[in-house]
This record gives structure tokens, C-alpha cells and sequence, in this order.
């Protein structure tokens, strides 16, 4: 079976590399699964290339956060699921790859629908989850404000806030993907030009000088500070990536004057606070929402396994040249 | 009673001037307080040239900030005070003269037994110092606190209170030969920041045998905030309560993320003005306290009497660490140390 194999860190053409390797067998308490579909995250990238603070600690590693396959073979003692059964494995199996061995009790079953959406479930999924659980909690129809809402887990968030009756503002820097998000629940989409003046003045327009209490940014730099800014006195920003790859920045103006504070997230400590049954609870109802297109990503490109740099590549840019979400489809 | 006025907005010299006014009369619920001693504070020299980010009235005005003095006069309905008690007057009211008028229930009661000089200088540096320790820092006794600025004048107050409720600072200077004085202050670890993120948390996780430290105090804002976030555990939280460094506090994404960190700023006005009357008399007995039994004590580089506004101004002026000190004005001879 094909797999990818980082080596080195590096950059992403010398880092990986494709590789034949025996298919493998499950032990006890194992199965293996053959994967349909695994996402390619920037994390993903970040770890191959070595950057600061996200370097793999053995080489070489078969990456992959996450993905969706089904049931190749059973190991001694697994009687949860049958060959044939779709599951995810659980984070981190190391998914860029035709056919994967994993623990059978940490794997979760995955409902049938669209492969390519059910592959990112784990990630942004509960990134989503846990954003809206356990800052601030807000009343329904008050307003929630976030920047980067055209991402994947911008746009989890439309549709989850809608659901508990909260409205968004969503902060976009290109015109054109206004109307998906509207299509999505989106409240109200508002362009960001870098303009703290003007997105403040456009927020305050769009919201009807809505008081908003709860912000959240994934894209850092001065994009943090101005989230900050379009929040009413006693508001929190809660910051949840970097794709501005800037260090998160905020004034004294939103701090001092109006009280605003700022948190950082991270998904694996809001998992660690949830009981096991409860993250099985949280992704039975994100799969079963992503697999009837309730939760819908926009897919930028699908890759076979053999072209994964290509995956790679184009998963570490950002904006209108990447697009969307980048899958790799390990056996075709 | 002699007032040193501001006549227009310029240099000291020619925009101060000293006026012989009438003594104040209190009314109804005013007393009279006859200054002994205000600091010049670099706010003071800003709002002469016309910038200011105090409330100001119009020229001309009596500049001022914060001091001490006694009462001299009390007005019908007051019983909070009695003439001769040391008191502050409230701040920002001009306070450079020799006598001025205030509302009693704004003035709190400053002890005897401290050095006016000290005192002088508390209802600003001092009161936002010790509201960051009561309202953030959640640490017992024993605790470690990281904080910046450690050598400037409030940075010296916090190690101060910090020492005097049993904390351990890890203190952060950018240059070296600050040790013995902080250390004398009660100060525990000295850190020199040479911005670079990771040798400052190995430097500081050497000083302190690698004990965890959850709470950063930043006076400075920028990325130094950002350093003392790096040498953090979580969960962690960064208290930016003063921004020296002028430039928006920055974070790394890394350090938001697996620090837990939180993010927020103090504001003296709002810290002080939540609290009851009962507990504003609490905060600022408790800092009377706190300078008369020495855990708070600032440099005092000269004392200047009004006539000698231009030199006490241009020495206020000087980079700090050419001033010595605060520069203060006495207005009132001392009991224990006369002209």
C-alpha cells in the first residue's frame, strides 16, 4: 500500500515523499482502515515543513490528522465494528495513507454521505464546538462577530451559532464568497479592506449597533485587534489560529477603555475537559450534520495519494489561491 | 497663597507662571488642603505643551496631578476630617499650589508617620500597583509573578507589594545593573529581556528552579508583554496595565494557544471606581501603610519649591535614567525635614 512518509523537516518537496509499504496487520484490539478521504490541514503542512512549535518529534512519520475509511480487517477482540463499517480514526493516526492500523476502541463511527465533507470532521468540527461552548454564553438572538468566516471552521460556525439561535456577523477580505456564506445562515457578511475604522463603521451598520460581546479570530495580527475593536464594553476576542502567521495583536484603546479581553483556544485542552461520552455525543451529531450537508466545506481541490506535495502545496496558501479545503483521496 | 499657573500651551518656562491668589474659603462639604508636596509626572509636562490625556480645563489652569498635603480648613457638613490631618487631595484638580479646595468625600486620609515624599506619588503608580495585585493576581503566598519594567518606578512598587503579601517576582530589565536594588527591594529573580522569547523563558526557568508562574504583569505592552506570555504555564494570564512601549501588546499564536492565556487590560479609573467607599478607604490606608513601613519606596531624585518651576521641569524632563528619581514640588516646609 502507498503511503505518505515525512523524513525530514523541511521544505514540503523534500520533506515527503511516497512510499510502498507492506499493508498492515492489525493487532489485538486493532483494525485497519482503509481511507476514503483525509483532509489536509495547515497544521498538517506546519508540521512536515517544521515549523517553530509544530515539529513531529519521530521521523519518519506517516502525517495525517484526520480522515474517514472503512473497515479493512478486524484484530483480535474488536467487536464494535464490522469490515466494511465507515469510521474515523481518531486524531492524529496518521491518515495520508491507503490503508491505516488503529485502535479500535478510540475509533468513532462515521455515517454514510460525501466522503471528501465527512473527512473533516474531527478538527474543525469540534474547534467549532468547543468556540461556542466555552467562552461566553450568549443569549439567543444575540450577536456573535468572527473574521476568517469563509474558512471551514467560519463557516461550521455559521450554521452551529444559527442553530442555537445566535446571529453572526462574518468578516470576509473577498467579495466574492459573500453570497455562500449568506446561503450558509450567515446573518451578515461585511468585507475587511485592513480598515479598522471602516469594518468598525461597517459592523455597527450591518448589526444595527448591535452590542457584540464575543469575537472570534483565527487569522491574528492587527486582524485581532480590530475583532477587538467592533466589540461593545466588556467584550472577549477569542483567538483560534494564525493564518495571517502574525503575532496576535491588540491595543490598549480595546483593552484599558473598553475592557475588552482576549483568550487563545485550543481544541485538544476544551477535549480534555469533556468526558469521553461527551466528545462521542459532539462528533455522532457533527457527522451526522456533515454527512446530510448541513455542515458543508467548500472543497478547493482533491488530490490522489501519489500527488500529496501538490495536497501540500496548495494547502499552505491561503485566501483565493487556495479556496477552500484540500483532500487527499488516498486510494483514488 | 502662591498657584503656579499654566498662561499658555509651550515650554515651562514660558508657559508657567507663579500667581499670588487669595486663600481658598471652604463651602459645604469642602475642606481647604495646604499642599506639602506633588510629584511632576511626565503627563504634567505633556499636558503643558497642550497635549494632554487627563481632563483638563481651559488656560489658564493650575497643573498638578496627585500630592499630599494637610487640611487647613474645613467647611460647614464635614466630619470626615479635622484640620491637621494629612490627606490626599482628589487627582488632577491643580494640584500645584499652595492651598487648594476640595470635595471632602474625595479626599482619603494619608498617615503621619510616612515620608510625604512617598506618599505623594501613590494615588497614581502606587494605586494602579496595588489594584493589579488585589483585582489580578490570584497567586498565594510563596507564588511566583513575572512582570516588566521591573526598574521603572511602578515596576518597583510592584515588586514592593508583591514582597509584602509573600509573592516571589521574577523581574524583567532590558540592561544590567539592576540587580542588587531590586533584590533590595524585596525583589526575588532578576531577568535581563534581550527580546529574544526563548533565551528570556530559559533564563527565567533558571532563576526560578523552573517553578510555574501563571500570572505577567506588563507595564511596557508591544511584544515585551509577549515575552513574559512565552515564560508562562498554564494556564496564564498577561495584566497589561500601563503601555510604555507606545505600540499595540503582541502576542505569538503558539503562546495564546498552549499557554491558556488570557489577555487583559487594567484600567486604574475602572479598578477604583467598582470598589465601595468602605474599600477605596481600605486600598489607600493599606498603601499609607505599605510607604511608611517601607515596602514602597521610589527614588527621589530633587525637590523644588514653585519658584523653581524651570528647573524642576527640566529636570522632570530628563530621560529617566539620567533623572535619578522623581522630581517634586514642595509647597509647605516639612515638620521633620525644614527647608
Amino acid at each position: 500500500m502507498k503511503a505518505v512518509h515525512h523524513t525530514a523537516h523541511a521544505e514540503i518537496r523534500e520533506a515527503v515523499r511516497i512510499v510502498d509499504l507492506p499493508d498492515p496487520v492489525p493487532g489485538p484490539g486493532e483494525i485497519v482502515v482503509r481511507m476514503e478521504a483525509a483532509a489536509v490541514h495547515l497544521a498538517d503542512v506546519y508540521r512536515i515543513t517544521g515549523r517553530r512549535g509544530f515539529k513531529s518529534d519521530n521521523l519518519p512519520t506517516i502525517p495525517g490528522f484526520e480522515g474517514v475509511g472503512r473497515v479493512a480487517a478486524l484484530g483480535a477482540g474488536v467487536t464494535q465494528f464490522k469490515v466494511g463499517d465507515r469510521v474515523f480514526p481518531w486524531w492524529g493516526a496518521g491518515t495520508f495513507a491507503q490503508m491505516i492500523r488503529t485502535s479500535a476502541d478510540q475509533a468513532l463511527p462515521a455515517p454514510e454521505g460525501d466522503a471528501q465533507q465527512l473527512a473533516l470532521t474531527l478538527v474543525n468540527g469540534m474547534t467549532a464546538v468547543i468556540l461556542l461552548e466555552d467562552f461566553r454564553t450568549l443569549s439567543p438572538g444575540e450577536w456573535l462577530i468572527q473574521n476568517g468566516a469563509n474558512s471551514n471552521c467560519g463557516r461550521y460556525l455559521i450554521v452551529l451559532a444559527k442553530e442555537k439561535g445566535l446571529k453572526t456577523c462574518n468578516v470576509v477580505r473577498r467579495r466574492e464568497v459573500m453570497d455562500e456564506l449568506y446561503a450558509l445562515g450567515a446573518d451578515r457578511v461585511v468585507l475587511d479592506d485592513e480598515s479598522p475604522d471602516a469594518l468598525e463603521a461597517r459592523v455597527k451598520d450591518a448589526t444595527g449597533d448591535a452590542k457584540i460581546r464575543l469575537g472570534f479570530d483565527m487569522v491574528a495580527g492587527a486582524a485581532t485587534a480590530r475583532i477587538a475593536r467592533c466589540l461593545t464594553t466588556g467584550g472577549l476576542v477569542v483567538n483560534y489560529g494564525f493564518i495571517s502567521r502574525e503575532p496576535v495583536t491588540i491595543h490598549f484603546d480595546e483593552l484599558f477603555r473598553k475592557d475588552v479581553s482576549l483568550v487563545g483556544m485550543s481544541t485538544g485542552r476544551g477535549m480534555a475537559k469533556r468526558s469521553a461520552e461527551d466528545i462521542r455525543r459532539i462528533y455522532a451529531k457533527l457527522s451526522a450534520m456533515i454527512g446530510a450537508g448541513q455542515l458543508k466545506a467548500a472543497i478547493a481541490a482533491a488530490y490522489p495519494i501519489d500527488r500529496a506535495v501538490e495536497a501540500f502545496e496548495q494547502a499552505y496558501k491561503t485566501g483565493a489561491e487556495r479556496d477552500g479545503k484540500v483532500i487527499i483521496l488516498p486510494n483514488g | 497663597m502662591r498657584a503656579l499657573v499654566q498662561v499658555s500651551n509651550g515650554e515651562p518656562a514660558n508657559a508657567l507662571v507663579v500667581e499670588e491668589r487669595p486663600d481658598p474659603v471652604p463651602g459645604p462639604g469642602q475642606i481647604v488642603v495646604a499642599m506639602e508636596i506633588a510629584p511632576i509626572h511626565r503627563s504634567d509636562l505633556f499636558a503643558l505643551t497642550g497635549g494632554s490625556k487627563v481632563p483638563m480645563t481651559s488656560l489658564p489652569r493650575v497643573p498638578g496631578a496627585e500630592g499630599v498635603g494637610r487640611v487647613v480648613a474645613v467647611g460647614q457638613d464635614v466630619t470626615r476630617f479635622k484640620i491637621g490631618d494629612r490627606v490626599w487631595p482628589p487627582k488632577y484638580i491643580g494640584l500645584f499650589q499652595e492651598q487648594v479646595i476640595c470635595t471632602a468625600a474625595d479626599v482619603f486620609r494619608a498617615p503621619d508617620h510616612a515620608p510625604p515624599d512617598q506618599l505623594a506619588i501613590l494615588c497614581t503608580m502606587g494605586l494602579t500597583a496595588i489594584m493589579v495585585l488585589d483585582d489580578y493576581v490570584r497567586e498565594a503566598p510563596g507564588g511566583w509573578i513575572i512582570h516588566n519594567g521591573a526598574n521603572s518606578s511602578i515596576g518597583m512598587m510592584v515588586i514592593g507589594l508583591a514582597h509584602a503579601r509573600g509573592l516571589k517576582t521574577v523581574n524583567i530589565v532590558r540592561r544590567a545593573g539592576f540587580e542588587n536594588k531590586l533584590r533590595a527591594l524585596g525583589g526575588d529573580a532578576v531577568v535581563i529581556d534581550d527580546s529574544d522569547p526563548d533565551r528570556l523563558a530559559t533564563r527565567v526557568a533558571a532563576a526560578t528552579g523552573g517553578a510555574p508562574i501563571h500570572t505577567a504583569l506588563d507595564v511596557v505592552g508591544s511584544q515585551s508583554g509577549g515575552r513574559l506570555a512565552h515564560c508562562l504555564t498554564a494556564p496564564g494570564a498577561l495584566v497589561l496595565y500601563g503601555g510604555s512601549g507606545g505600540s499595540p501588546a503582541q502576542i505569538d499564536f503558539l503562546d495564546m494557544m498552549r499557554k491558556e492565556l488570557t489577555v487583559v487590560g487594567m484600567s486604574m479609573s475602572r479598578s477604583f471606581n467598582r470598589r465601595t467607599p468602605a474599600e477605596k478607604d481600605d486600598v489607600m490606608r493599606r498603601l499609607g501603610e505599605l510607604a511608611a513601613s517601607g515596602h514602597l519606596k521610589t527614588d527621589i531624585a530633587a525637590t523644588y519649591s514653585l519658584d523653581q518651576y524651570r528647573a524642576a521641569c527640566e529636570h522632570a524632563a530628563m530621560p529617566s535614567r539620567d533623572r535619578g528619581g522623581k522630581v517634586l514640588f514642595r509647597m509647605t516646609p516639612s515638620r521633620k525635614d525644614p527647608l
